[in-house]
C-alpha cells in the first residue's frame, strides 16, 4: 500500500511539474508576441517569377461550402498558367461530384480526381497522395472545401518557397461564423491565441511553427521522395511537420496569410473534430518522440519545443489521471481537505485559463486583434477545457489502439454548415 | 477554522463565477468576425493608383463649390505655380508644375505632366508623370512619377516612392520603400553619364554559372561558413552558421544562412540570398533573385540586384543600405530607415 501511495504522490507531483513547464512556455510566448522584436513574413517580396503551385482540395459531402471556395480560388490573382486546381472528391454521397465537375468544364485548370473505389483507403492522407501523383506543381497548396481564401493568398504563401529551407509554409485560419454561438465564439478566440501568438512567437523564436494541413502548402518533391503522407496518421500535417524538421527544412509562419474557415458550430461536432485531432497528434507523437530527441538537424531549443507540441494532446490525459489520483489520495486519507480542494482549485484554474486554450495566449491575441467585446467569453474556456479533456482523452486512448492493433484509421469528417 | 473556511469557499465561488456571469451577458450579435479583405492585391504602387482612381473619379462628378468629393471633401487649386510658402489645398493641373521652395504642400499634388520640387520643398504626396525632386526635399506620405522618378541628394522620401519605369536617386537619401523595374542609385553629378543599358548583367555569365559542371555542394550544408575564393558551385546552400562567400565565387542556388552573410566582391549569384541576421553584400556583386534579411541589408558599390526584365526585391526587417552606383530591379523595403550612401560613407560603416 506504501508503494501505491507513494506512486500515487509521485505521479501528482510529476503533473505539476508538467503543468508549470506548459505555463512557463505559454507565458514566454506571450512575452514574445507583445513585447520581443517579431520575425517578418517574405510577404512584401515582389518577384516576377513564382513556382508551378497545385492546390489541392480534398472533399467529402461537400455540397454546402465547394462553390464558395472554388469561387474564391478563380478569383486569385496567381498566374494561371502556373497555376492548377485538382478538387479530390473522395467517396461522396451528395452532389459534390456534379459541382466540382461542372467547374472543370469551365475552367481548363480545375481538375477533379474522382476516388469512387469502394475498397480504395479512405481519408485525406490517401487522397492527397493520389492527388499529388498527377499534380503538375513544384508547390502543393491545401484548403479544405470550407475555407475561403483571398485573391492573393496563393502569392504569399508561394513566397515562402523562395528560401530554400522552407519546406511548408503555414497561413493563418480565422473563423467566419465567429458570432454565431458561443461555441464558435470561444474557437475564435482559441484560433486568435492559437495563431496570432503561438504560432508567431513560435516563427520569431526559430522554434517549431506547425504546418496545420489546410491554408498552407508543401514542396511536392520532398514528400513524394519520402514515400507520400502516411496513411496509418490521421494528423498528417502534424506528422508533415515533423518529417520536415527531421529531415532539415523548416515551416514558415506567415500570420499575414489569413483565410476564412467554417468553424463547428455545435458541440457534438467540436467534439468528435477534437477527438480525431487528439488521435492523429498521439499518433505521430508515438512515431516522432524519439526522432526529435536525437535528430541531428533540430537544435536544443527546437527538441524543448517539439517535445512540448508532441505532448499537447497527451497532457489533458494526463490531468484527468491526476485528478482521478487526487480523489484517490483524499480516500485513502493522504490529502486532508484543505490540501485536497487546494488542488481541486489548482487543477481547475490551470485547466480553465491555463491548458489547451492557454489564458496568456489568448489574452496577447485578443489584444493584438482588438477583439474587445469576447474577452468577456474567456471564463468560458474552463467548460470547454473539461468537454476537450474528455474528448481528447478518448483521442488519445484511441492512438493507443492503433499503434498496437496498427489497424488502418478511418477518417470521421467534420461536418459543414454552409453559412454565407 | 470553520469560518476562515467557508469565507474562503465563498470568495472562491463569487470570485470564479463572476466572470461567468459577465461572459454568458457578451451580446452575441456585436461581435464582429475579424475582417479578411478578399480582394486585397498586393501592389507596390498602390498609393498612386488608389489616388487617381479616386481623383479621376472625384473630376467625373465635377466640382462643388469649390470642393471635390474625394474620400472627404477637399479644396483644390487649378495652377502650374503657387506663391504661397504653406499650400493647404490639393493641387491639380493638366501641365507641368513647379515648386520653388521653400514651401510646403499640406495635400496631394498631382499633375498629368512634369513635377518638380525644388530645393527644400515638403509635400505630403505627389503624382506625376515625370517626377524631379530636388535637393533636400521632404515627401510625407508617398510620391510616384509614373513614367520616371528622379530624386536629389539629401531628400526624406517618407513611406514609399515609386515609378512604374525608373528611378534614380542621389545620395544621403531616407527612405522606407522604393519601387521601379529599374532603381538606380548614384552619386551626385554621375548620373548623367550613366546610361541604364549599362546595368544589364552580361546573360552569357549566368549562362556559364548555369551550365559550370562543378558541383561543391547540394541541397543542405547545414554547417558551411566559407565560400573559397573562385569556386563555382551549383546548388542551395543552407547554414546555421555566419556565411561568407569569398572574392570570385560563382554560385548557382540559393543561399540560406540564420545568421550574417557576407558577399564580397566580384560574386555572382544566381538565386535568392535569405538570413536571419545581416546581409553584406560587397562591391562589384550580381545576384539575380530576392536579397532578404531579418536584420540589415548593405549593397555595395556598382553591385545588381535582379534582372533587367524581371522585378526581384531587397527587403531588410531593420535597415537597407545603399551604396552609390547599384542597381535593384525592383523592390526595395524596410521596416525602419533605409539609406543612400556616398561609397566613402558605405565603407565607413562596414568598418
Amino acid at each position: 500500500m506504501g508503494v501505491v501511495i507513494t506512486i500515487l504522490k509521485a505521479y501528482f507531483i510529476v503533473c505539476i511539474v508538467i503543468i508549470v513547464l506548459y505555463a512557463v512556455r505559454h507565458y514566454v510566448f506571450s512575452y514574445n508576441r507583445m513585447f520581443a522584436k517579431q520575425k517578418i513574413s517574405y510577404r512584401d517580396i515582389y518577384d516576377s517569377d513564382y513556382p508551378k503551385v497545385t492546390v489541392l482540395v480534398p472533399m467529402h459531402n461537400e455540397e454546402l461550402v465547394l462553390h464558395k471556395t472554388l469561387e474564391a480560388l478563380i478569383q486569385c490573382d496567381y498566374d494561371r498558367s502556373k497555376l492548377e486546381i485538382i478538387g479530390i472528391n473522395d467517396h461522396s454521397e451528395d452532389k459534390t461530384a456534379e459541382i466540382l465537375d461542372s467547374y472543370c468544364e469551365k475552367y481548363d485548370y480545375i481538375k477533379a480526381l474522382h476516388r469512387l473505389d469502394p475498397d480504395q483507403l479512405r481519408g485525406k492522407p490517401a487522397g492527397l497522395n493520389e492527388a499529388m501523383e498527377m499534380a503538375n506543381g513544384d508547390v502543393i497548396i491545401v484548403f479544405d472545401a470550407d475555407y475561403r481564401p483571398s485573391k492573393n493568398l496563393i502569392k504569399k504563401l508561394a513566397t515562402a518557397f523562395k528560401d530554400p529551407e522552407v519546406g511548408a509554409v503555414m497561413g493563418r485560419v480565422i473563423p467566419i461564423n465567429a458570432n454565431q454561438n458561443y461555441i464558435t465564439t470561444l474557437l475564435n478566440l482559441e484560433r486568435t491565441g492559437g495563431y496570432q501568438v503561438d504560432q508567431q512567437a513560435r516563427y520569431n523564436l526559430g522554434l517549431i511553427p506547425q504546418y496545420g494541413g489546410t491554408v498552407g502548402g508543401f514542396r511536392k518533391k520532398v514528400i513524394m521522395n519520402t514515400g507520400g503522407f502516411d496513411t496509418k496518421i490521421l494528423a498528417e500535417d502534424t506528422e508533415l511537420t515533423y518529417r520536415l524538421y527531421t529531415m532539415g527544412y523548416v515551416v514558415m509562419y506567415d500570420n499575414s496569410a489569413e483565410c476564412y474557415e467554417e468553424a463547428p458550430e455545435t458541440w457534438n461536432v467540436r467534439g468528435r473534430q477534437i477527438r480525431r485531432w487528439a488521435r492523429g497528434h498521439n499518433e505521430v507523437m508515438f512515431k516522432y518522440f524519439g526522432r526529435t530527441i536525437v535528430s541531428k538537424n533540430l537544435s536544443f531549443l527546437q527538441k524543448i519545443d517539439g517535445i512540448f507540441l508532441l505532448m499537447v494532446y497527451m497532457v489533458p490525459f494526463l490531468l484527468f489521471l491526476a485528478i482521478a489520483d487526487s480523489v484517490v489520495m483524499f480516500f485513502v486519507g493522504q490529502m486532508d481537505i484543505v490540501n485536497a480542494l487546494g488542488a481541486f482549485i489548482f487543477f481547475g484554474i490551470y485547466n480553465s485559463w491555463g491548458n489547451f486554450a492557454p489564458f496568456y495566449e489568448i489574452s496577447a491575441g485578443a489584444i493584438l486583434d482588438g477583439l474587445k467585446k469576447e474577452v468577456y467569453a474567456l471564463p468560458l474556456l474552463s467548460f470547454s477545457f473539461y468537454f476537450y479533456m474528455w474528448y481528447i482523452s478518448r483521442g488519445f486512448l484511441d492512438a493507443i489502439v492503433d499503434v498496437v492493433t496498427m489497424r488502418n484509421v478511418t477518417w470521421d469528417k467534420t461536418k459543414r454548415f454552409g453559412k454565407k | 477554522m470553520i469560518g476562515i473556511f467557508i469565507i474562503l469557499v465563498v470568495c472562491f465561488i463569487v470570485m470564479t463565477s463572476f466572470p461567468f456571469i459577465l461572459a454568458l451577458r457578451t451580446p452575441k450579435d456585436e461581435q464582429a468576425t475579424l475582417v479578411v479583405r478578399s480582394d486585397n492585391v498586393k501592389d507596390p504602387r498602390y498609393f498612386p493608383k488608389a489616388f487617381k482612381e479616386i481623383l479621376n473619379k472625384a473630376l467625373e462628378k465635377g466640382v462643388f463649390d469649390e470642393f471635390l468629393i474625394l474620400s472627404r471633401p477637399e479644396k483644390f487649386v487649378y495652377s502650374e505655380k503657387v506663391n504661397d510658402n504653406v499650400i493647404h489645398d490639393l493641387v491639380i493641373c493638366r501641365d507641368g508644375f513647379i515648386a520653388v521652395g521653400p514651401a510646403r504642400f499640406e495635400k496631394e499634388i498631382y499633375s498629368e505632366n512634369t513635377v518638380v520640387l525644388d530645393e527644400q520643398i515638403e509635400a505630403r504626396a505627389v503624382s506625376a508623370q515625370k517626377l524631379l525632386l530636388m535637393n533636400k526635399c521632404k515627401i510625407v506620405r508617398w510620391c510616384d512619377g509614373e513614367k520616371e522618378t528622379y530624386v536629389g541628394t539629401g531628400c526624406d522620401l517618407g513611406v514609399s516612392t515609386t515609378s512604374d519605369d525608373y528611378m534614380q536617386v542621389m545620395e544621403d537619401c531616407v527612405f522606407h520603400r522604393l519601387y521601379a523595374p529599374q532603381v538606380d542609385v548614384m552619386r551626385c553629378g554621375d548620373s548623367k553619364q550613366i546610361k541604364r543599358e549599362k546595368r544589364i548583367v552580361d546573360s552569357s555569365i549566368l549562362q556559364e554559372l548555369k551550365n559550370a559542371d562543378e558541383t561543391s555542394c547540394d541541397v543542405a550544408a547545414k554547417d558551411i561558413s566559407i565560400i573559397y575564393e573562385n569556386s563555382n558551385i551549383k546548388g542551395n546552400i543552407i547554414t546555421k552558421d555566419n556565411l561568407v562567400i569569398k572574392e570570385g565565387a560563382r554560385i548557382s542556388g540559393h543561399i540560406k544562412s540564420r545568421k550574417n552573410i557576407t558577399i564580397e566582391k566580384n560574386v555572382i549569384i544566381d538565386g535568392n540570398v535569405f538570413a536571419d541576421g545581416n546581409v553584406i553584400i560587397k562591391s562589384d556583386v550580381r545576384v539575380t533573385g530576392n536579397v532578404f534579411s531579418q536584420s540589415d541589408v548593405y549593397v555595395g558599390y556598382n553591385s545588381i540586384i535582379g534582372q533587367y526584365g524581371k522585378i526581384k526585391s531587397v527587403i531588410a526587417k531593420s535597415h537597407v543600405f545603399l551604396c552609390e552606383n547599384i542597381t535593384v530591379f525592383g523592390y526595395i523595403g524596410c521596416d525602419d530607415k533605409g539609406y543612400t550612401l556616398q561609397k566613402e560613407k558605405f565603407l565607413e560603416l562596414l568598418v
